[in-house]
């Protein structure tokens, strides 16, 4: 999928870095890395929150990229291929992560007072309405990647390319190698599977 | 009859679940009420199942004009129909903001050199 503004220039050279790509040629591996990395580091970063996680995720991004090269599509952009790729290694670590059982220290959470006059070891700071704003809507999206990484593979695939990716039908159709109509039913089932999942968080006892 | 059941049932009528009894009370409802009457004609064109099926085309502006029509008449009629239609876009933004691919104009962190030779490193091996 070419955007409007690319030029035949940058379509030659992605075509002549995935043929060297596909020969195996290391040094088009590390120009890829080199070229793309910043970019799939912060896509990593932006879905775990947590830089040491999303540097092993932009690593085993890169080598599943390496390795499915030969499945890439000419029509495709290599930046939106990689970024579907590191998405989803992105999201199964969220899935592998909900999986873990949370292992809390209720004691490490009770506020510390200093042994003398007993005032607070550390001062308690206001809660601005911001703030919390803000950790409503991250907690809002971790919740939405949670339950994205739980859908069934196929599902999540033509979810990420058509609403996050923002292909079209037939591209997503091209991108999966099926037919339009399956594309089609496949992102329509997986918005809804995703809407019953993120109806429990919503509704909570009410649903 | 009254409006709440017929309603209640008009999902079972317009799947043909709806026992032949009930079917007579329905109609016989419909006839004398012209609220009811027009959900029934409505219902006998689009169906909550239908809706919910065509959601996709109906969100992407894909649905013929005459479709079009039949459910936006459906919807007017129908709040379940409008909650999920609602429920179903919100899903759509949720996702595209829970994952964003970030503007172009957003500075990019640094590669740092040492990822990218553990990369290349790992690749060889």
């Amino acid at each position: 999928m070419a955007s409007p503004g690319q030029s035949k220039r940058e379509c030659g050279s992605q075509a002549e870095l995935v043929a060297r790509l596909r020969s195996g040629d290391e040094l088009a591996f590390e120009e890829l890395v080199r070229t793309h990395g910043p970019k799939v580091l912060s896509a990593a970063e932006r879905i775990l929150s947590n830089h040491e996680e999303a540097r092993e995720v932009t690593q085993e991004a890169f080598l599943a990229a390496f390795k499915g090269i030969q499945s890439f599509r000419e029509s495709a952009q290599l930046s939106t291929w990689l970024h579907r790729i590191v998405a989803n290694a992105a999201l199964m670590r969220v899935r592998k992560r909900n999986r873990r059982a949370e292992v809390f220290s209720l004691e490490d959470s009770l506020p510390v007072f200093r042994v003398y006059g007993g005032h607070f070891a550390s001062p308690a700071v206001p809660w601005e309405s911001e703030a919390l704003q803000q950790l409503e809507r991250s907690e809002l999206q971790a919740q939405v990647r949670a339950c994205i990484a739980r859908l069934p593979d196929l599902y999540r695939e033509a979810l990420l390319l058509r609403d996050v990716e923002g292909y079209s039908n037939q591209e997503v159709a091209a991108a999966l190698d099926v037919n339009p109509t399956t594309a089609k039913v496949r992102v329509h089932r997986a918005r809804q599977a995703l809407r019953t999942l993120l109806e429990r968080h919503v509704l909570g006892d009410k649903s | 009859m009254n409006c709440d059941l017929f309603k209640a049932l008009l999902w079972g009528y317009s799947e043909d679940e709806v026992p032949d009894s009930q079917r007579g009370e329905m109609e016989q409802h419909a006839a004398g009420c012209e609220a009811c009457g027009e959900r029934l004609e409505v219902w006998s064109q689009v169906t909550c199942r239908e809706v919910v099926e065509f959601l996709d085309d109906y969100v992407s502006g894909e649905l013929s004009a005459e479709r079009l029509e039949n459910f936006d008449r459906h919807m007017a009629l129908c709040p379940d129909c409008v909650a999920y239609l609602e429920a179903y876009r919100k899903t759509i933004s949720l996702a595209r903001e829970a994952l964003p691919q970030g503007p172009a104009s957003e500075p990019l962190p640094e590669m740092p050199e040492d990822l990218i030779r553990a990369i290349i490193d790992a690749n060889r091996s």
